[in-house]
């Protein structure tokens, strides 16, 4: 009996000290060594991390097709790690803060961070890695769109191109605009739809929605009508004048847009939940929501939102012309990372999804015949059902390589192309801010505009009566000082362009 | 000495080996962890890791005590974590003995129905608390509309809040006590009952004087638990429930919630572990008062 | 003194007595669980009801307890490819039974070594299971161990391994056996019984009802949990049920607050619905909403020692 326990004893103690020792083992991490690109590639795995709606069932097919591609290529497999939009900021954060290997993983300025993950060193600089391996890549985009990438003069991800601009206006359901003879040439600034409004508001039931609005407020959506450009979610700067730094919650164009909104909400043409609602997909889809504003028309963008809205027609009613900064172009891209062994492959496969039609096209669309027929040469039917639709292009790659899929207006490419060329270009198009000086700040800001912005934003409340106190709240909480340090940092980054 | 103590675990062999498993999986899954700590005082640098990072001091819990909210958010968290340990305690036993003097049929009719809230994760609750406090078409304002009384904005107003995120507590986790104590009542031994009864007891005496004492431990157990996590709210009630309201926050927003909103942004774990830190610290220091008055009572009682 | 003398019977009266009296006021309490009862099912019936409407109707008027116009269109949709709700259920079920059975047999023990009033060792264990329910390291270092050190990631042992010793649950579970009388245990060492006959043999029977709630404590923790396999789980074919519902919530949540102002287009109208959304809360508790009721039994037939002869 007694020797019987011992054993256990000795077990659970051995077993503890090979877990240790398991441990240990893991730590080792070398850089493998960097070969010379004539030989003979060694076969390598890469792992590839990218966020979707929803992770495709039909994966594992895709995977194999894009690796028979790979395989032939650059002689390296890749794994595909697909999340959701939803968990991937969670995922992405423990993953490289544990350190654990992956080698690319895709970055933006709206869902796990560019900046923020490049200033606690996430990535690998990529300008040479872009020269030796991937020459052709620097031509298949604007110059501008490569500065926009850039933090401090260095690349740091490969931007996936598509629409880089932005072009701010009205969304309008056509059914109300063709009823009341909306005359769309007489809307030059957003207060402008106010008869309209009104129209909508005693012409039709009370379900329509006149203005639609959300928790989020659309002050930020329509900082370039106003003049203004964000550098962050407090500060920016006056188109006219790109060097002074301000707080945008004190600008006069603000407290005009507050008054505006109080007005129409006051007069019903808000919906009253505004201040309290999340999801205002939910009104959307049901086709009520009359006059809506939007930062992003872009070409084509009239189908997508049909779709949005309940298949109810809408008409894009823009405001602004097509507006490029370092925030609209860095909303997609792929990463290396810094812990990569295969770093020079990594850089390869980038290239590939850059410029091969065939790899991109594979992972966009899944297996033609599988998950999509051929309709013509370059453009396609998806078959739904077939368990790969992830609906994305934009996560993978350069846009412009992708096939057509059917009743897509074939000219829209071509437009946004050109849009994307001749679009004005923010004179601080790839200034970044390091926002790790004033980290306590930030935080504290954050929560003083999630506690006033929805109901002001909104017109929920009276700005005569809270905007003041919002401002108060906001200087107590510091942003002066991170003003002060946007005006350091902006200085600073021209001095390196 | 050392003699001593070894003679001393001799006897105690079987017993310990039998914990061993639990030291073991303690170690490797909680205490080895805790070396991450230290991330509370650095600015933490992925390509520098745990180790290699820069030490800051308190920095990292700067953003936190220098807002004037922090004030808000700590009463919020008390407050609401207090109630739940009362209510939850008094209604839960109550709920277990009132179940112990009716037939066993509907027992299990009533546990089952009371426990079911509990497998509803938070964010089908908020859809289904919106259901009823929706202001348009929420059963709530439909009732008030009914006798003639004008509707509420629910999400808009704050001071009703108290009230709803403590009902839906009750509601959602009532079940779960209610069973721990009715498990507690069914390990009575019956004999003493008995007893009581030839004594000529009455059902009230039984209670206080048999039911209550017996179950005594298995409160403090859950009181001092709870004690523990007085600094912690439940993060799915206060953030789903509300819906997040910009409202509400003078009454709704809780430590975790505001912790979460703060660092949405910034995403900086040297902050988060900070705050996870010291709500620790305080909930220690709070068990272990609990835990010294509670042996002062009456040292059996006490968790160690 | 053999230990199969003590004697192990059926609790068969409890503190109610047969008078007249006490069936009037067993009358009152039982409709006062009736009535509390239907307050406590109308929010689920809600839930349920929301997941047979008609998606339209629900954002035009609202929801209702009876569905205004009745549809199966959310669980079609869900059942189109039952593969994979199946294997997730799959995955969720095995989690739960064997997460269940070794966890509770491992709570039980601890919980046993420190409900011992003579374990030399009892308050320092006591004090070293129950530092862990206050102190963490947080999830970065959490994750380190699970996957660099026990190379559990990917592994269905992620999603077993974390939930095996709650501290709480030992804590409870000791909480019932402090009950267990000393002489039991001392008459088990006087007939030379071994410390794990004790526990197996005499302490195990004794507390039957609260073996019962932890276990069901544990189980429902495992059917939960989406968080472990968020963190642990890449491959598809281990994906718990829970982690598929929490996904779709969460996409839809994340993507309707954070997507407006960014030029980057999706697609919401492929998301699930609402009533979707709500069927799939149905199918994830569903199960365990039968299982509960049948455990139940054990409560009912609870042992308790009567008494010590000897």
């Amino acid at each position: 009996m007694k020797k019987q326990w011992f054993k256990v004893f000795a077990g659970v103690i051995s077993l503890a000290l090979i877990l240790t020792a398991c441990g240990g083992g893991a730590k080792e991490e070398k850089k493998a060594a960097e070969g010379s690109q004539n030989e003979e590639l060694p076969p390598v795995e890469l792992v590839w991390n990218f966020p979707l709606s929803a992770i495709p069932q039909d994966l594992a097919t895709v995977q194999e097709a894009v690796n028979k591609i790979t395989k032939e290529k650059i002689n390296a497999t890749v794994k595909l790690q697909a999340y959701t939009f939803a968990d991937y900021n969670q995922k992405m954060n423990t993953v490289v803060a544990s350190g654990e290997n992956y080698d690319i993983a895709w970055v933006a300025n709206w869902n796990w961070d560019y900046l923020q993950n490049q200033s606690k060193g996430a990535f690998l600089e990529l300008d040479d890695l872009i020269q030796k391996q991937a020459p052709d890549l620097m031509k298949s985009m604007p110059d501008f769109v490569w500065d926009a990438a850039k933090i401090q003069g260095k690349i740091y991800a490969i931007p996936n191109y598509q629409t880089v601009t932005k072009k701010e206006g009205f969304v309008i359901q056509k059914r109300f605009a063709d009823k009341y003879k909306l005359d769309v040439n007489s809307i030059k600034k957003f207060e402008d739809i106010e008869p309209f409004l009104k129209q909508i508001k005693e012409g039709e039931s009370a379900d329509v929605v006149p203005f639609l609005n959300d928790k989020t407020g659309r002050f930020s959506v329509m900082y370039q009508s106003q003049g203004l450009e964000a550098l962050n979610n407090v500060v920016g700067v006056e188109l006219q004048n790109p060097d002074k730094p301000m707080n945008l919650f004190e600008t006069p164009q603000y407290k005009h847009y507050l008054d505006v909104m109080r007005d129409w909400y006051t007069k019903g043409y808000i919906n009253e939940n505004a201040a309290t609602l999340k999801n205002k997909n939910d009104i959307i889809s049901t086709g009520n929501a009359a006059v809506q504003f939007h930062s992003v028309l872009k070409p084509g963008g009239e189908m997508e939102a049909k779709a949005a809205n309940g298949g109810n027609d809408v008409i894009y009613v823009p405001l602004t012309d097509a507006y490029a900064s370092t925030g609209t172009v860095i909303t997609t891209m792929q990463a290396i990372s810094k812990n990569s062994k295969n770093p020079e492959r990594a850089m390869m496969f980038i290239n590939l999804l850059n410029t091969d039609k065939d790899l991109y096209n594979t992972i966009c669309y899944g297996v033609e015949g599988k998950h999509y027929t051929k309709v013509s040469d370059n453009v396609i039917k998806v078959n739904k059902d077939a368990g790969y639709v992830p609906n994305a292009n934009w996560v993978f790659g350069n846009t412009f390589n992708a096939y057509l899929v059917e009743g897509m207006d074939p000219a829209v490419m071509d437009q946004t192309k050109k849009e994307n060329e001749t679009a004005t270009k923010s004179a601080l198009m790839g200034f970044k801010f390091d926002n790790t000086p004033v980290l306590a700040e930030i935080a504290n800001i954050a929560t003083v505009i999630d506690q006033y912005q929805p109901a002001l934003d909104t017109g929920t409340v009276d700005p005569n009566t809270m905007l003041k106190e919002f401002q108060d709240k906001l200087k107590q909480a510091g942003i002066d000082k991170v003003t002060a340090e946007m005006a350091k940092q902006i200085e600073a980054w021209k001095q390196t362009k | 000495m050392l003699k001593n103590e070894w003679r001393h675990f001799k006897r105690n062999r079987d017993l310990f080996v039998m914990s061993l498993p639990a030291i073991v999986y303690k170690l490797f899954l909680n205490y080895l962890p805790m070396i991450g700590l230290i991330i509370a005082f650095k600015q933490y640098r992925y390509d520098l890791g745990v180790f290699g990072s820069e030490w800051v001091g308190l920095k990292n819990f700067e953003f936190f005590f220098s807002s004037d909210t922090a004030f808000i958010v700590t009463r919020n968290t008390i407050l609401y974590n207090l109630a739940f340990i009362v209510l939850t305690m008094v209604i839960a036993l109550t709920f277990a003995i009132l179940l112990n003097e009716i037939s066993r049929k509907w027992i299990k009719v009533h546990q089952t129905v009371l426990f079911l809230p509990y497998f509803l994760s938070w964010v089908v609750v908020g859809y289904v608390v919106l259901a009823f406090l929706d202001h348009k078409n929420g059963f709530l304002n439909v009732i008030l509309g009914m006798f003639g009384e004008e509707a509420i904005k629910w999400y808009e107003q704050a001071k009703y809040w108290p009230v709803i995120i403590i009902i839906t507590q009750l509601w959602k986790s009532v079940g779960f006590s209610t069973l721990i104590y009715y498990a507690g009542l069914l390990s009575i031994d019956s004999s003493y009952y008995e007893a009581a009864k030839i004594d000529g007891a009455n059902r009230w005496d039984m209670i206080r004087k048999i039911t209550i004492p017996l179950l005594t431990p298995l409160i403090v157990i859950l009181f001092i638990v709870d004690i523990g996590k007085i600094f912690r709210a439940d993060f799915g009630l206060f953030y789903f429930i509300p819906n997040d309201s910009s409202f509400l926050y003078s009454t709704t927003d809780v430590i975790d919630t505001y912790v979460y909103r703060s660092l949405r942004v910034v995403g900086d774990i040297g902050m988060s572990t900070a705050i996870g830190l010291y709500q620790s610290v305080v909930g220690f220091i709070m068990v272990l008062l609990a835990n010294w008055i509670v042996k002062k009572i009456n040292s059996d009682n006490a968790l160690w | 003194m053999p230990a199969s003398q003590v004697a192990i019977h059926k609790k068969a009266v409890k503190s109610s007595f047969e008078s007249k009296e006490s069936q009037w006021s067993s009358r009152i309490i039982n409709l006062f669980f009736c009535a509390l009862s239907i307050l406590f099912i109308i929010p689920l019936l809600l839930v349920i009801s929301i997941s047979f409407t008609d998606e339209k109707t629900l954002l035009q008027s609202g929801y209702h307890l009876i569905p205004e116009k009745f549809s199966l269109e959310a669980y079609s949709l869900i059942f189109k490819s039952p593969g994979v709700l199946l294997n997730a259920y799959g995955i969720t079920i095995l989690v739960t039974v064997i997460g269940t059975v070794v966890g509770l047999f491992l709570t039980s023990l601890t919980a046993y070594t420190i409900s011992r009033k003579d374990y030399r060792y009892r308050r320092i264990m006591t004090l070293y299971v129950f530092f862990t329910t206050l102190f963490s390291g947080g999830l970065v270092p959490f994750y380190i161990m699970i996957t660099q050190y026990l190379h559990l990631k990917d592994t269905i042992w992620a999603l077993i391994v974390p939930y095996l010793l709650n501290p709480f649950y030992i804590l409870v579970m000791k909480g019932f056996m402090d009950k267990t009388p000393m002489e039991v245990i001392e008459s088990g060492k006087i007939d030379g019984a071994s410390e794990w006959r004790i526990f197996f043999i005499i302490v195990l029977p004794l507390t039957l009802p609260a073996l019962v709630t932890i276990g069901l404590f544990i189980s429902f923790q495992y059917w939960n949990d989406w968080w472990l396999g968020l963190l642990f789980i890449d491959n598809q074919h281990l994906i718990p049920l829970q982690l598929m519902l929490y996904r779709v919530m969460s996409t839809i949540e994340y993507l309707s607050n954070n997507i407006s102002s960014v030029n980057v287009s999706v697609d919401m109208t492929q998301f699930p619905s609402l009533s979707a959304r709500m069927a799939m809360a149905v199918l994830a508790a569903g199960p365990m909403m039968i299982v509960f009721p049948m455990l139940q039994r054990f409560f009912v037939s609870g042992l308790t020692v009567g008494s010590v002869k000897g």
